[in-house]
């Protein structure tokens, strides 16, 4: 994911490690759209001293999709009419979730960026609309 | 569908399977917000906390957790947090701070209120990270949980422990041992009000400390439902200061008034609001800015302004005539700031402006012109020429046109000083401006003689232009009058000494033709065309004159008469409109039967004649009418050599070329028949030229009086001419110049004698009705009926531009119009209708 690593000072980056052990260097501003991450690294708890985020309950797979995520936002922070983040449609309960997690609800999101973008990008709005359309079961249980 | 389209179910976790339940996951929690608190949680992983919030909530738990959190928050910061604050108030503190505040030295309280502060501070910055981390790890409970029940999100919950339990608390030993009910947050402001005192008295505070103490009340709320407005920073501490900076400021100007002057005072008001600003900005807070910016100008300012600006030897008075310029933008500074109409500036500029200018009135009238005899001489070229009884003879008339022209000097002084205070101190304000406009418009237009005085100052730099002064200095000076002709309201009367004076220095040849012109442009776009008519009318007549006077002479050489051409005529037609009667003669002005014209010498009279004839020759019916006052003659003379006398100047033939009036040429052309010796009577000069007894007698005081041109004996020798006296040629006349100038009495553009100032109001009058008159007709003509309030608003709109007519003077016209049946009354109204 180190797509624009031009610029090596660490700070700027944190990795966050998935429960199968999958490692994703990611932007740290990128990452910042999560109000969980960022209350992860603003404190003074072992997240933010070492700059590594593990998450035991988050897979591999899941977790990609939500980096990407994170710098499709980034790249797409200041532009309008963007279009819509691919999401498969087999993760998307799983992502549903895990954007309750990271905190990724509309209401938390910069105003400007909700404007621009409407409900396009918002992931967790995006997933319940996919999953309503086409009338899928959501096999939604918790615990 | 594809299989790999179907949505995965939500796989349960495998791991952490302890966290599922309730009391595991409060456990971790619980051991967590003590690290935290401790500041011990370097160790601690956010994410695991997190989640277990997570889980707890997604468990239905979330209710629970909010109670457990909110228990052990209060436990914790009863028995950790309060007990540290309370060990800070002590009893000397409280009745420091709130008992008898001037017991103990600001040193001492200074100290003591600084480790107040700094408790406080670092009790509240530990408590404020510790709950910015705890809400963080519960940002899940308050997202989900709180967001969907009534209970407020754990963050003001917890932060606000410390306005319910400190803050709006007495704490302390002093709380017990003192019979005084107190709470911290009095303290609080008692003890930074007291520091910022301090500041203000000069001594240096721990500026940083009360900006985290302000910081601290601006993070802080009235209520859990944190509204916007509701800071406690807004609601207490900002009351409070503004209460005390009121009081601070009210003493402090009262003492400046008894102990400072107005120009401390500005500077002390200018620093003052500085501060405070910079105090907002480094110290409490830039919310409140504008607030205390308000406070110093109405106490410190506002308060006792008029009592400042009157001040003797300091307020504005002292300040304009001074030319104190930053006192006075400080001042403008200031009240713009306060007022936008500037009122308590103005009405004080506008007074000063108007006492000021009556000022240099009444300074003319007791100022003995005598001592500017120099300056005058310097005007006036007769003064200068004039032996002694001249100078008496003349002094009261030069004094004069030295006081008019010194009165114009002091006026345009005036008007510079203003200016530049305008424009250095007051941000060349457009209010200001015309306020001091006004106030110069109205005391130029109190004196009486202004519109006089303006022309006489024109005519008198224009002179001089040609003599010395460069052009541009002329011009600085001229566009200075310009102005003030903007101020003058009676400019019918002004136009009527311009033209007078106008026509002296044209015929005299006595300025530059080009610069007239341009000035006459200036006053032409200033007042429009029809000011400047007959002055433009004036310029063309001697331009034809110029041309007629040369197309003469080729006329006159071309028909070869020898004998006329010896006499060079310069001829000036003059179309009678357009020059002041003054000019065109007395006779004009008098009655027409008891003009007579003066006997010219044979050879003048051929001339004329020749003149006539050559005029009347392409332009028959036109009259015309010799102007002997306004003439020149050249005259060659040649004086013989002086019997008796072998060196000198007297020894040899001495030839001069004259330059006298008319009537001195005629005059001396008498003598040119005489023999030696003999001598002609005041009264045989008169009876052989018919020259009128008044000019005669200016003439020959011209001409055997003053020693520069005393081609003239008289008998007896004495400094006035009287009838009886008897003159002859002085053949024993020496003179240094060759072309020798007799002083002429009637070039001199003076003040006005009382009668003569008598004569030309009446006159203005007579011209004035007739202008009224003109303007009811006009006015009627269109409107057909109007009502005589109407009427005479009309009126007045109309001719303000040329003077300010008397109502009494529309209603005399109004009557006389009525009478000569222009008008007719409206039965039973007082209104007027038009008969055509």
């Amino acid at each position: 994911m180190l797509t624009n690593g031009h610029d090596n000072s660490p700070s700027k980056y944190i990795t966050l490690v998935s429960s199968d052990g999958f490692e994703f260097v990611v932007l740290r501003e990128a990452a910042m759209i999560s109000p969980t991450i960022k209350g992860m690294l603003r404190g003074q708890f072992a997240e933010a001293i070492t700059g590594r985020c593990q998450f035991p309950e988050v897979s591999g797979v899941i977790l990609e999709k939500v980096v990407e995520y994170f710098h499709f936002w980034y790249k797409n922070r200041d532009k309008e009419d963007v279009p819509d983040m691919d999401i498969p449609v087999e993760l998307c309960l799983e992502l549903l979730v895990a954007a309750d997690y990271f905190g990724l609800d509309s209401k938390l999101l910069p105003t400007t960026f909700y404007k621009t973008t409407q409900e396009s990008v918002v992931l967790t709005f995006s997933l319940a609309f996919f999953a309503l359309q086409n009338k899928h079961e959501i096999p939604y249980s918790m615990g | 569908m594809a299989s790999r389209n179907r949505i995965r179910p939500i796989r349960k976790p495998i791991i952490n399977k302890e966290l599922s339940d309730f009391e595991p996951c409060w456990e971790l929690l619980r051991g967590a917000l003590t690290d935290v608190h401790t500041k011990n949680a370097g160790h601690l992983s956010f994410e695991q906390l997190y989640r277990a919030s997570y889980k707890i909530v997604v468990n239905r738990k979330g209710d629970l957790l909010y109670q457990r959190v909110k228990e052990f928050e209060e436990t914790w910061f009863r028995d950790h947090v309060m007990p540290r604050i309370a060990e800070l108030i002590s009893v000397n503190l409280v009745t420091t701070a709130l008992i008898q505040p001037p017991a103990a030295s600001a040193h001492e309280r200074r100290e003591m209120g600084e480790k107040f502060l700094r408790g406080i501070r670092d009790v509240w910055a530990e408590h404020n990270t510790a709950m910015n981390m705890i809400s963080d790890i519960l940002m899940y409970l308050d997202r989900a949980h709180t967001s969907t029940t009534k209970n407020p999100p754990t963050w003001p919950v917890t932060i606000g422990l410390f306005r319910e339990h400190i803050l709006k608390t007495s704490l302390g030993k002093a709380a017990t041992e003192l019979n005084y009910s107190f709470v911290v947050f009095d303290i609080l402001n008692a003890v930074t009000l007291d520091l910022i005192n301090m500041e203000r008295d000069g001594d240096i505070i721990d500026r940083n400390l009360v900006r985290n103490i302000t910081a601290m009340l601006e993070a802080l709320y009235e209520t859990d439902d944190e509204i916007e407005n509701q800071k406690l920073y807004l609601t207490v501490f900002e009351p409070h200061y503004i209460e005390n900076s009121r009081d601070f400021y009210r003493r402090e100007c009262e003492k400046l008034i008894r102990e400072s002057d107005a120009g401390t005072w500005l500077r002390h008001t200018q620093r003052r609001l500085d501060e405070e600003q910079n105090r907002c900005e480094t110290t409490i807070s830039t919310w409140t800015s504008d607030k205390i910016a308000k406070v110093v100008q109405s106490e410190l300012f506002m308060a006792k302004l008029d009592d400042f600006l009157s001040m003797e030897g300091s307020g504005l008075k002292t300040m304009i005539d001074n030319d104190r310029v930053e006192d006075l933008s400080i001042l403008y500074q200031l009240i713009c700031k306060v007022d936008k109409n500037k009122t308590p500036l103005m009405g004080p500029l506008q007074s000063r402006v108007l006492e000021l200018g009556l000022e240099i009135e009444q300074n003319l009238k007791n100022t003995d012109f005598s001592t500017f005899s120099a300056v005058a001489g310097d005007a006036d070229d007769a003064a200068e020429g004039g032996d002694k009884a001249k100078v008496l003879t003349l002094s009261a008339a030069a004094q004069q046109t030295a006081a008019a022209i010194k009165w114009v000097d002091d006026v345009l002084q005036l008007k510079d000083k203003f200016d530049n205070l305008w424009t250095t101190c007051f941000d060349q304000d457009i209010m200001i401006q015309s306020a001091m406009t006004k106030s110069f418009s109205d005391f130029i237009n109190m004196f009486p003689r202004s519109s006089e005085f303006v022309s006489l100052f024109v005519d008198d730099n224009l002179k001089r232009g040609v003599r010395g002064k460069t052009e541009a200095e002329v011009d600085i000076v001229l566009d200075k009058a310009i102005v003030l002709l903007r101020y003058l309201t009676d400019r019918d009367m002004f136009e009527r000494y311009y033209q007078k004076h106008l026509a002296r220095r044209l015929l005299h040849g006595k300025s530059d033709t080009q610069t007239e012109k341009w000035m006459v442009l200036r006053m032409k776009s200033e007042m429009g065309n029809h000011f400047t008519s007959k002055f433009e009318g004036m310029f063309k007549d001697m331009e034809l004159s110029r041309d007629l006077t040369g197309s003469y002479r080729d006329h006159i050489r071309n028909l070869g008469d020898a004998d006329t051409a010896q006499i060079d005529l310069n001829i000036n037609v003059l179309t009678t409109n357009n020059w002041p009667p003054e000019v065109m003669g007395r006779s004009i002005s008098q009655e027409e039967g008891t003009r007579v014209d003066c006997a010219y010498p044979a050879t003048i009279k051929r001339l004329q004649d020749s003149f006539f004839k050559y005029y009347l020759k392409d332009r028959s019916g036109r009259v015309l009418t010799w102007v002997t006052s306004a003439g020149t003659a050249d005259i060659k003379c040649v004086f013989p050599k002086v019997l008796g006398k072998e060196t000198g100047a007297l020894s040899k033939e001495r030839r001069y070329e004259l330059n006298v009036s008319t009537y001195g040429m005629i005059v001396l052309m008498l003598f040119n028949d005489l023999a030696e010796g003999e001598s002609l009577s005041f009264e045989d000069i008169q009876a052989t030229t018919r020259i009128p007894a008044g000019d005669l007698t200016r003439t020959l005081a011209s001409l055997s009086i003053a020693p520069k041109a005393r081609v003239l004996l008289k008998n007896p020798l004495s400094k006035t001419i009287k009838s009886s006296d008897t003159f002859s040629f002085n053949a024993q006349f020496v003179s240094k110049a060759i072309k020798i100038k007799a002083p002429t009495i009637t070039s001199i553009s003076k003040v006005e004698g009382d009668e003569e100032r008598r004569e030309t109001e009446k006159r203005n009058d007579q011209t004035r009705a007739h202008t009224v008159d003109a303007a009811i007709v006009r006015i009627m003509k269109q409107r057909k009926q109007l009502t005589h309030t109407q009427l005479t608003t009309e009126v007045i709109t109309q001719l303000a531009s040329r003077f300010k007519p008397d109502i009494s003077l529309i209603k005399k016209r109004i009557e006389d119009l009525l009478v000569r049946e222009y008008l007719e009354r409206v039965e039973g109204e007082s209104a007027y209708r038009y008969l055509a």
